[in-house]
């Protein structure tokens, strides 16, 4: 079989611009790959839609000289983004039949330039976890190493891209969600600023840190993809009203001048030892490119999980009291209306339509906003946010970006952390800060250890994405970037 | 603080029926976090202010009723519609 998606945007764009391959090809050939490759990747596939789509496309791309470079692209959503008329499960039991009404902002962008979204993948329930083992659909495993975990939560969306099952994918990144299953599946993975993209239709999970991002196989790839999902909405409360760069198009030039933070200290002596080698070969790489380079200590990191998880689940147990299966989601069939009482029908239905990690988190954060608790927790989680926020803030005064690990370990094998959750909490170390200072970061594929794919993250100034592509898109070109099989 | 009963109060408080068979468990694996979170008291954070809300952008839209375009219900009569029974 050919592996159209193993190419870049640009170079499927000629493809089918010069008639050499049709879209409908690039269809079968991912959803080949999708039945043969049986990683559990996908939780539902568009195949009907996607063909009736591919269909109208190719008469366009025939008949218009001057097409969209996504016309024709097959994209992957994670299953928590809306597609109007398709289940949006979240990975959960909770939403087994929930049908979207209406398409997320980044869905409409997408296909609004020719984009095909090719089905939804699987996540960790309601994003809650780093493995992707949490689903209700069962795990995805990791393409590399099929004992292995993908990451997670957009776990699914990493493996689709890795396993070459779609040419890009969307994720959303809470604490570490695009980064982390990008570094664990060897692929790109870029977190935007907070705002920057919009929210609408993205279900909620940690209102105040959520962030919908792209997963591809190169720089370039990424930057076209956040340039159509990327600008203002008047539907998310929260989007940026500020101009969106050019990103693509102004990739080349301007990353020989900068100066890249590199974290030393405390926070490093918490790596595991291939992840830490596989940081410092790259930063060597980087040395030889002419970049400056300066170490920077990030103070109180361990501090970061305890801040992340109490404000996570706090908002967390805000947005989930919704599910009540009255109006839309699981209901037991078993439960008769008349022979209870409204409390006991949501307490029945939310202890059998959730899973283990989201009650668990529920529950968490209902303790952590409790009259008397309060101050104890969230209020005090509020204020160390802030500190964090401050402290990334001064580091960036005097550095472009800062380069960490994305995750302090290699992959685990299936079933190595799910029942021990403060484990699986600390897997997000490198990762829940950037999310608590809302700032961009990319995870970058930059080594290869024990058979397993290790990545990088490039942390950036808000609204700074630009400067992230760029740096990332000149290591890529100097050959410092990708996975050097050994 | 008693793990058991703070759990059950919990789960009343979040809508989550927990089984008389699994408060046991839930209260040691919620202690353990618990031990863990309460790491935060360790933080210095008396020279902190708190920015309330986002930084750069909070706008608030006219406070009028809006009606939701995408979401395919039908009217029924003038501004009702019918929703499926729920109890």
């Amino acid at each position: 079989m050919e592996r159209l998606c193993a190419l870049s945007i640009p170079d499927i764009h000629l493809l089918l611009k010069r008639g050499d391959i049709r879209v409908q090809t690039l269809l079968d050939e991912a959803y080949e790959r999708i039945e043969q490759n049986s990683l559990n990747i996908f939780v539902t596939l568009f195949k009907e839609d996607s063909y009736k789509r591919a269909k109208e496309i190719q008469g366009r791309i025939k008949r218009e000289n001057d097409i969209d470079i996504l016309t024709g692209i097959p994209i992957a959503v994670k299953d928590n983004i809306c597609v109007e008329g398709h289940n949006t499960t979240c990975g959960s039991k909770m939403l087994h039949n929930f049908v979207s009404p209406y398409s997320a902002t980044v869905v409409k962008r997408l296909e609004d330039r020719g984009a095909i979204i090719i089905g939804k993948t699987n996540p960790d329930e309601f994003a809650m976890g780093s493995s992707t083992e949490t689903s209700f659909y069962a795990p995805t495993k990791n393409p590399h190493n099929n004992e292995y975990v993908p990451g997670g939560s957009s776990g699914g969306s990493a493996a689709a891209v890795a396993a070459f099952e779609a040419v890009s994918a969307l994720g959303s990144d809470t604490g570490g969600s695009i980064r982390q299953p990008a570094s664990f599946c060897g692929v790109f993975g870029l977190k935007p600023t907070y705002g920057r993209v919009s929210r609408y239709g993205l279900v909620a999970f940690a209102s105040s840190l959520d962030c919908i991002g792209p997963i591809t196989h190169n720089v370039g790839d990424s930057a076209i993809v956040m340039e159509a999902i990327a600008g203002f909405d008047p539907m998310d409360s929260t989007s940026i009203p500020e101009n969106v760069a050019r990103y693509y198009r102004d990739l080349n030039g301007g990353a020989e001048n900068i100066k890249i933070g590199v974290v030393r200290g405390e926070l490093m002596d918490c790596i595991d030892a291939d992840v830490r080698d596989v940081m410092d070969e790259f930063t060597e790489g980087i040395k030889s490119t002419g970049i400056q380079l300066e170490d920077v200590d990030i103070a109180g990191f361990d501090f970061c999980i305890p801040v992340y998880y109490i404000i996570a689940t706090s908002e967390a147990s805000s947005n989930l009291a919704r599910y009540d299966g009255i109006r839309y989601g699981y209901k037991n069939p078993e439960l008769k209306a008349r022979d209870t009482n409204l409390k006991e029908m949501y307490e029945v239905r939310r202890n059998e339509g959730f899973g283990k990690e989201v009650k668990r988190r529920i529950m968490l954060g209902t303790f952590s906003l409790r009259t008397g608790y309060k101050d104890k927790y969230y209020n005090k989680a509020i204020k160390a946010r802030q500190k964090i926020t401050t402290y990334f803030e001064e580091i960036l005064k005097r550095v472009d970006a800062v380069l960490l690990p994305t995750s302090p370990i290699l992959p685990f094998k299936i079933g190595e952390k799910i029942n021990d959750p403060i484990s699986m909490y600390l897997s997000d170390l490198c990762t829940v800060s950037v999310s608590l200072a809302g700032l961009p970061a990319i995870s970058i594929p930059a080594g290869y250890r024990k058979g397993l794919p290790v990545g990088v993250q490039l942390v950036g100034r808000r609204l700074e994405e630009e400067t992230l592509l760029k740096i990332a898109h000149f290591l890529e070109k100097t050959g410092l970037t990708g996975l050097n099989k050994r | 603080m008693n793990l058991k009963e703070e759990v059950k109060t919990i789960s009343e408080l979040a809508n989550i029926r927990i089984l008389e068979d699994e408060i046991e468990k839930l209260a040691d694996e919620f202690g353990e976090i618990l031990n863990y979170m309460d790491k935060i008291g360790t933080i210095p954070l008396h020279e902190v202010e708190t920015r309330k809300g986002a930084k750069h952008y909070a706008p608030l839209r006219k406070d009028e009723p809006q009606i939701h375009r995408r979401i395919p219900l039908k009217p029924l009569e003038g501004k009702l519609y019918r929703v499926p029974k729920v109890i």
